[in-house]
């Protein structure tokens, strides 16, 4: 037990702010991020599936990338049960073209929800960590060629779904 | 437009891939963690002591409640086992009790009424057995003296005839 915690501490120094970036990268929020990274090291601290993997570090950020994702299908159920509009809310009174975006990368992140876990993982690790394949294919056990095919495939279905959604929408505001 | 659409995602992935937070709010992240983490390995310590304690003390009482168990179950079963036992009537029991001691006596005292009469048999034989004797030595003293005289008479008579 004393050496699962030695060890996450040390994971914790050297991934932990990688780790961070990455989940605020997917929530868009800081203060999200922050304690969703206290989640994944209590989580990791009694999971039997982080001893048992043999890469932790990868092991870690595949499991901070379900968290993240499961806090954004809570916080949406969330507004959609209180009949709010999908809005980004700012503070500091942002220009009009940073709420744009912002809502652009909101889209795109529910989007990515709706791919399944492994090719969610490999976009993620590709697009928004900038990994090179080589990395990806041993953090996931598979080869190089499979990832690259995984990629693409992930990348066709994400264009689906946002034409799907874009449809979605015009069809709603006509 | 296919390769608009996939440019357009790849743009926000890549967007997205920029975001930086701030470096202090990452140590501040860090930093908590880390205590979470301490907090709960602290929890976790005080928990393993807390359950081999109470492991322990739930392991005596388990074993006393199976000892009392046990107990209970053999003392029922043995009740259970002896057969009911008849309602004892004293005066029944004294009335038979009186009416053994009687026969018993009655028992005895014929008994001791017979052997008795069974020695006094064997007294009257042998007093009459010492008497026969007695006759008869009383008849050969008698023989005894008849001849005596008769002899000593003859002696007499010897004598006197001699001292003529």
């Amino acid at each position: 037990m004393r050496d699962r915690h030695k060890e996450l501490l040390e994971l914790l120094d050297k991934s932990g702010a990688g780790i961070y970036t990455l989940l605020a990268r997917l929530t868009l929020r800081e203060d999200v991020a922050e304690e969703l990274i206290q989640e994944l090291f209590l989580k990791l601290s009694n999971s039997r599936g982080f001893e048992k993997s043999n890469c932790r570090e990868a092991y870690a950020r595949k499991v901070a990338i379900n968290l993240a994702f499961d806090w954004r299908r809570k916080i949406r159920k969330k507004l959609d049960s209180q009949e709010y509009a999908y809005e980004v809310v700012t503070n500091d009174g942002s220009p009009l073209s940073k709420i744009i975006k912002s809502e652009e990368l909101e889209e795109m992140l529910n989007t990515l929800e709706q791919l399944n876990e492994n090719s969610r993982q490999i976009i993620i690790l590709r697009y928004i960590e900038q990994q090179s394949y080589e990395d990806i294919a041993e953090q996931t056990g598979k080869t190089t060629h499979q990832v690259r095919a995984l990629c693409s495939k992930a990348l066709t279905r994400l264009r689906d779904l946002m034409r799907t959604d874009n449809k979605n929408i015009s069809a709603k505001e006509t | 437009m296919n390769n608009d659409k996939e440019n357009q995602i790849r743009f926000r992935l890549k967007v997205i891939s920029q975001i930086e937070p701030k470096e202090q709010a990452i140590t501040s992240a860090i930093e908590k963690t880390k205590d979470v983490l301490a907090k709960s390995q602290k929890q976790k310590d005080d928990n393993v002591v807390r359950t081999s304690g109470a492991f322990i003390c739930g392991q005596i009482l388990k074993y006393a409640i199976a000892a009392v168990i046990l107990i209970g179950v053999g003392f029922i079963a043995g009740r259970l086992a002896i057969p009911a036992q008849p309602e004892i009537n004293m005066e029944e029991i004294q009335t038979m009790m009186d009416k053994k001691c009687a026969d018993n006596a009655e028992k005895i005292l014929a008994a001791s009424s017979t052997l008795m009469d069974k020695r006094m048999y064997e007294m009257v034989n042998v007093i009459e057995a010492a008497r026969q004797k007695d006759r008869q030595w009383t008849a050969a003293a008698f023989d005894k003296v008849v001849t005596d005289n008769d002899r000593m008479g003859k002696s007499i008579i010897a004598l006197a005839s001699r001292t003529n």
